[in-house]
């Protein structure tokens, strides 16, 4: 008996993808902050990166994007070009095709993978500016995030990888119910539409925060 | 009625030999037709001028056998929802309009000839683990063992599963998770199938995979292809079947 079947293998996608899709929104609603000021915003970094077992979530979250992306990618190429070599010469009706989103998740994954790696540069990697507040010195994470969303190159390709987390996602996290076999009958659609609104709230969620900036936020 | 047609349809001499599409024009097809008696006209006419006539897989012709394998248009079965090939009726196609057919297309399947493939990997997996161990002796009084109406009846959805291989075609990834998911369900819903459960999955995955079907990505064009109207929640139960079969051995 062989463990590393299809199934399998879906288990660490899903398990995988949902660590991430938790993530993302506890980021998106964290990085709200930034709606109350540098202060809230500045403390809760420094909050957030001072704490010791910020290496472990930063551990697990390396593991599984890895993890993720590579049988992500591994699989697309065996079912792509190995288990379906030939394609039709017509396209299908709508009851027997799939969903843009779920054909689209190799492409929307891979340009997250690259989105998260600028992304990193950017912020994470970027600018060192320092402030104090009441004799405690931390990084001004909000003066680079403010510079930053007010380069309107950046906001454009920010709010487009925002989209595509979005597609993503909005196949992502109801496809994660399946491959643990959660869904049966009639939860079906329901979970399907939790999905959407999970997709929608952390990308228009992520949108609004560089969107504000740029267009009403003058520091 | 008597309708005209346009027919675009994969020619291949065999599994070595390029395949392409030759075209056909078709006329005197009565409304009432099925689609494969319209081949089968088709068929006639190529016979009499001495070309070799298309061909296709096909034996009960009422939508019970799962011989039937024809693309039609993009869609496998063609474009209507839980019906097979050979009960597509050519009122469903307006006169004069194109047809465009095609075989089952996925690496497990190879060509056998025309529209023909080779669909017995699904032999292979339903002999790695689609049977019940029986008691033998003299035969048992009825209803001895119970079984629920809802578990019956759920079973029975998922055996009305005829095998045509219509979800592997469907499928963008060549995938027989919904083939497998029904095979499964089928028995690890009734005390039956108790016996042999952890290992039916377990060979049965394997087996699918061995034999080069790709794995699932939860696209749903499988459920849609299928005539039987075989659900999702067979590939969800499927899923954890196998998780199942891991934890209790
Ligand atoms: C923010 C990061 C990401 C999140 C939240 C995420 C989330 C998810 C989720 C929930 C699934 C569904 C799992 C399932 O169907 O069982 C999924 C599937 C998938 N993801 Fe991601 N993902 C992320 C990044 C990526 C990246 C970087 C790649 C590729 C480089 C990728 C490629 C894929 C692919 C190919 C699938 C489909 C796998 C399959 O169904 O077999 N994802 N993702
Ligand atoms: S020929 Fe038997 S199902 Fe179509």
């Amino acid at each position: 008996m062989k463990y590393m079947n299809s199934i399998a293998y879906k288990w660490i996608m899903a398990l995988t993808g949902w660590a991430w899709a938790l993530f993302v929104m506890t980021h998106m609603i964290g990085n709200m902050l930034i709606f109350s000021g540098a202060k809230a915003y500045n403390t809760y970094s420094h909050f957030l990166v001072s704490n010791p077992l910020i290496y472990i979530a930063e551990a697990g979250l390396v593991l599984t994007i890895l993890g993720h992306s590579f049988t992500g990618l591994f699989l697309f190429f065996k079912n792509r070009y190995c288990s379906k070599p030939l394609t039709y010469s017509v396209k299908p009706t709508r009851n027997k095709g799939a969903s843009f989103s779920s054909q689209s998740m190799a492409y929307t994954g891979s340009f997250m993978l690259a989105f998260l790696i600028t992304h990193l540069i950017t912020f994470k990697y970027g600018t060192l500016y320092m402030v104090k507040y009441e004799d405690k010195e931390m990084r001004d994470i909000f003066r680079l995030v403010v510079e930053v969303f007010h380069n309107p190159n950046y906001v454009i390709w920010y709010i487009i990888s925002l989209f595509f987390v979005g597609v993503h996602l909005s196949h992502g996290v109801s496809s994660g119910f399946q491959s643990l076999g959660l869904i049966h009958g009639k939860s079906r659609n329901i979970i399907k539409i939790i999905g959407y609104f999970y997709a929608i709230i952390v990308a228009l969620g992520f949108m609004a925060q560089p969107i504000f900036m740029y267009f009403f936020y003058r520091g | 009625m008597s309708h005209q047609y346009h027919l675009k349809i994969w020619r291949q001499k065999n599994s070595q030999s390029e395949g392409k599409f030759e075209n056909y024009s078709i006329d005197n097809i009565h409304s009432d037709m099925t689609l494969l008696e319209m081949l089968d006209v088709l068929n006639q006419q190529l016979a009499i001028k001495g070309e070799d006539p298309v061909s296709f897989d096909h034996d009960c012709r009422e939508g019970i056998c799962g011989s039937c394998s024809l693309v039609i248009n993009g869609n496998p079965h063609g474009p209507d929802s839980g019906t097979t090939s050979c009960q597509i009726f050519m009122r469903k196609f307006p006169n004069g309009s194109q047809l465009v057919i095609e075989p089952f297309r996925a690496k497990a399947f190879p060509l056998i000839k025309d529209l023909v493939v080779n669909r017995s990997a699904f032999d292979r997996i339903i002999a790695s683990g689609g049977y019940v161990s029986v008691d033998t002796g003299s035969s048992v009084d009825a209803n001895a063992t119970p079984i629920s109406k809802i578990a019956a009846e759920m079973a029975m959805d998922s055996a009305a599963c005829i095998g045509c291989g219509a979800c592997v075609a469907a499928c963008r990834n060549g995938s027989a998770m919904l083939f497998v998911g029904a095979k499964v369900s089928h028995l690890a819903l009734l005390p039956q199938g108790d016996p042999e459960r952890s290992r039916r999955v377990q060979n049965m995955m394997t087996q699918m995979d061995d034999e080069g079907f790709g794995s699932c990505t939860n696209m749903g064009s499988c459920a849609g292809a299928c005539p039987k109207d075989i659900s999702l929640d067979n590939i969800a139960r499927l899923n954890q079947e196998y998780m199942r079969s891991l934890l209790k051995g």
